[in-house]
Order: C-alpha cells, then structure tokens, then sequence
C-alpha cells in the first residue's frame, strides 16, 4: 500500500516545482486582512486538490493501470492507497505553505506568516476529503476524459459556494429559520462542531472508499 | 506436484461483437507454447483473462495449480508479463520505473534487473519515453525476468520489432526455459518466431480453439497441397480446408496427410506447410464456411 502511495508521489515530483511557484502566488495575492485567517485554506485545498488529480490523469494517460493490476497487488489496495494519499497531499499541502511561507518571510517579503489554524485545518480535511469523494467514484467509473468537466464545476462550486452561501446568510440575516440555525450553531461549543465535521467527513470518505472499491472490482481493462 | 504451468478450462467471455467461447487447453512446465491467430481472434482476451484484467464469464483457468482470482496475489509473484504497448509512467526513467515495480515482488532480484540492462544495453538513465519500441519491450521483459518468475506471459512481445530484436528475445527464452520448471506463453501473429522456439502452439480463430498440440506433431500432420483444377472433386474438397482456386489449379492444406495420400493419388503436390500456411488457410476456411 505504502508502495502505492510513494509512487503517486515520484510519478508527479515535476508538479512539485509547480505547488512552491503556486503557494508564493498565494502568499502575495492573499496576504491582505480579508483572508488573513484562510490562507493556509486556500493554498493547500488548491495544491492538495491538483496533486491527486495529476496522480490520476498520470495513470490514465499511461494506462498504467493495466501494469498495477498485473503486479501481485489487491484491486482493494489500489484504492485504499487512493484514499489514504488524500491524507498525505494535505500533508504535503501544508508543509509546502508553510515551508514557502517562512522563506519568503526570511527573505524579508511583507506577508503574514504564521502557523496554519485548527479551523484551517478542518476546512481543508472538509474541503478536500468531499472533492475526493465525489471524485474517485466517478472517475473509476468513467474515466478521465468524461470526468474532466465535471471536475471544473466541483471545484468551482466548492471554492466559491461557500462564499456565496455566506452572502446569501448575510443578505437574509433577518430571515427567521437562517437567524435560529446561526443561533444554535453559536451556542454549540467550537471544539464540538470542529470534530463533529471531522467526523462526518471522515465517515463520507469511508462511504466513497466502500463504493469505489466496488466499483474497481468489477473494471475492466 | 502440479505439472501443468497452466489450465484453461471452458473458458468463455462474450462481448457485443465477440465471444470467446469454451476454450481449454494446458501448458506443462518446460515448455514454450505458441499462442497464435489473426487479429481479433481472442489472443489477448485470453491473456487478460488469465491476467484477471478482465472479468470471465465462465470457465476455470488455473496457474501452478491454483484458481487464477482465488490465489490472483500469490500467483502474480510467480508471473512475469510482458505486453504489446507500454503501459509504464512515461516520464520515468528506467531506474525510476524499477524502483516502483521491484518492491511489489518478493523475489525481485536487483542484480538480476542490472545484468538485463547490461545485456540489452538499455541506459538505467533514460526515460521511458525516450526508449524505442525494441527497447521498451526490452525493459519490459528485464523485468519479467528479474523476480524469479516461473511463468512468463506475452502478449504480441514481437510485434513491431525488427528482426535482430526479436532474435535476441527469442534466445532470452531458450535460456529461460533451459530451467525446467519453467513455462512461457507466447502471442504473437509472427509465426515464423515460434517456428524457432516453441513446443507446443495453441491456435484459436474466432473465439474458438483450432488446436493446441506440439508443434512437431502439427508440423507433421498438417500439409500443404496443390494440384490442378479436375483433381478437386467433393471428395477432395472434403479433406481439404481454405481452398484457394485459380484458372490452372487450386491449392488448400490438409489436416491428415496420412489419410490424404493414402486416399488420392495422382499429380497431387504435397508440401511441408509453415505455420503461417496453416493459420492463412484455415482462417480463410473458417471464413467460406
């Protein structure tokens, strides 16, 4: 399984040229008060997000799947492998913004430096781990050709949904319904919301896993 | 202890314009066998088959003993495959490539793999895209080679190769299979290769098993014949498959040369058919039918 995942990351080690380049991009656009608090968010949800769809295409354009499955490797553990380098891109994600984010804070460039937050953290793990969920079945069903634009609209609607939905809240603050969901989210504790979301998107990941494990199981190639 | 490398039992899959339908046949250890038809045929059905790359709708097939998607793990340590195209990441370079394959398998002999990059001069450097068709079948078979397999699988390994290449190949399995518990599958339309090398040869049409024999025994049994027109009455045509006829005569092979001399005599030529001939002429039997 390990072997899988490692090799997701050597066929791609061109696209990490790309995450330093993207991540200063994101620094010097971003570096201003509105998204001081979302910055990692949007730098690693971006990196993470493009690093397992590179993976993906890589295979598909070499067809490599057909070598994996000649190797004594499971049908299951490919896709477990899939599921779990979600993990280990958001890892990378980070590392790479923060690794960015202090040379170029050394380097004596005027952004905001500082470490990446629990609520972060928790938007990225949500961000990522539902793209993923969405995607890999489809993928594994349609292939990539016939998922590519479907995934624009997947990511746009999730970098731009929740923005609008905050607007929408915002125009509508005087709406009932919306102001009694914001007053008992408010009186929910935050540490019970973060790992309540924690805990959903983990079992939405487990439930993709299961599907597309399925799927993968009856491929031909 | 198991004796057959291979069984193929019944082994049926149908798809909207093709069915491979009941096919059986075995391979014992130490023995090359020839996998051959026209294009089309089933040939790389079957590999995939075996392989577990497609899903079978009847049939067994066994390797080592053992059910093919049962034990698929166990047995794929012990396969070495080699394909038609390249299916290898390629940006990688060789060594790169290598290093993602070799810990799958737990025989896998880095010695082995820099012998065969030696022997095939093939650059541990450069990047698989960089390589030639010859040298990525090459590359393919170094690694076929190098974990200790006792059951290499080809599919079409020769197809688009030149001949100085495929002779070198050719002789990669004599010494292969010098080990006699050892077996090779080899696909291919390029028949006069297995002329050279293999033991037995499996022919399929059609979705639909020929023969699967020693090749002495069908080189022997199977002639080619030729004769004027007057000579080709019914009970001529009958013995005969894939008859071609002209203005001046006919020429077609025969399945029973004992039998076929034995029955007709006269200004019949019969000639030591090739491998090529029989397939050419059987195809073509199979199309008139």
């Amino acid at each position: 399984m390990l072997n899988l995942i490692l090799k997701d990351l050597l066929v791609q080690k061109k696209s990490f040229i790309f995450t330093v380049f993207y991540s200063t991009f994101v620094f010097f656009a971003f570096s201003t008060p509105v998204f001081e608090q979302t910055i990692y968010a949007m730098g690693t949800i971006a990196i993470a997000y493009i690093l397992i769809l590179t993976a993906t295409a890589l295979d598909d354009k070499n067809r490599s799947e057909i070598i994996l499955n000649s190797l004594p490797v499971k049908r299951d553990s490919i896709i477990m492998a899939k599921y779990l380098s979600i993990f280990v891109y958001i890892v990378v994600g980070i590392a790479t913004m923060m690794v960015v984010g202090l040379a170029l804070k050394l380097l004596g460039m005027p952004i905001n430096y500082r470490l990446v937050n629990g609520a972060e953290l928790v938007a990225i793990l949500m961000s990522i781990g539902i793209l993923c969920s969405i995607y890999f079945p489809i993928y594994y069903k349609f292939g990539s050709a016939n998922v590519r634009i479907f995934n624009i609209f997947l990511f746009l609607a999730l970098f731009f949904g929740p923005v609008n939905i905050a607007n929408y809240m915002k125009k509508n603050g005087n709406n009932e319904f919306i102001t009694s969901v914001l007053e008992t989210i408010r009186n929910i504790p935050e540490w019970m919301i973060m790992s309540g979301v924690v805990a959903i998107v983990l079992a939405i990941i487990l439930v993709s896993m299961l599907i597309t494990i399925r799927i993968y199981r009856k491929k031909e190639f | 202890m198991e004796n057959n490398i291979l069984e193929v039992k019944d082994l049926k899959k149908s798809y909207k314009e093709f069915t491979l339908n009941n096919l059986s046949f075995k391979l014992e250890k130490g023995y090359i066998m020839g996998f051959i038809g026209p294009n089309g045929a089933g040939k790389s059905t079957t590999i995939k088959l075996i392989m577990n790359l497609i899903n079978r709708d009847g049939g067994e097939i066994s390797v080592f003993g053992l059910d093919n998607i049962k034990d698929e793990r166990c047995i794929k340590q012990r396969i070495g495959f080699v394909y038609d195209e390249n299916h290898f990441y390629d940006e990688l370079s060789i060594t790169e490539m290598k290093g993602i394959i070799a810990p799958f398998y737990k025989g896998w002999s880095d010695k082995d793999f820099e012998r065969y990059l030696k022997d095939f001069d093939l650059p541990p450097r450069k990047k698989i895209k960089e390589l030639s068709k010859g040298m990525k079948t090459k590359f393919s078979l170094a690694v076929a080679l190098s974990h200790d397999a006792d059951f290499i699988i080809m599919d079409e390994p020769t197809s688009g190769l030149d001949p100085v290449f495929r002779s070198e190949i050719l002789d990669i399995l004599a010494s292969f299979i010098q080990d006699e518990k050892k077996a090779v599958l080899f696909s291919t339309h390029i028949t006069t290769d297995l002329e050279k090398i293999a033991d037995y040869i499996t022919f399929i049409n059609n979705g639909e098993l020929v023969f699967s024999e020693t090749k002495d025994s069908i080189l022997e049994n199977y002639a080619l014949v030729k004769g004027g027109k007057e000579l080709l009455d019914d009970g001529v045509r009958r013995e005969l498959v894939g008859i071609r006829e002209n203005n001046y005569g006919f020429e077609a092979v025969t399945s029973d040369v004992k039998k076929f001399r034995s029955q007709f005599k006269g200004d019949i030529i019969i000639e030591k058919p090739t491998l090529e001939d029989i397939m050419l002429y059987t195809v073509r039997g199979s199309k008139n039918a």
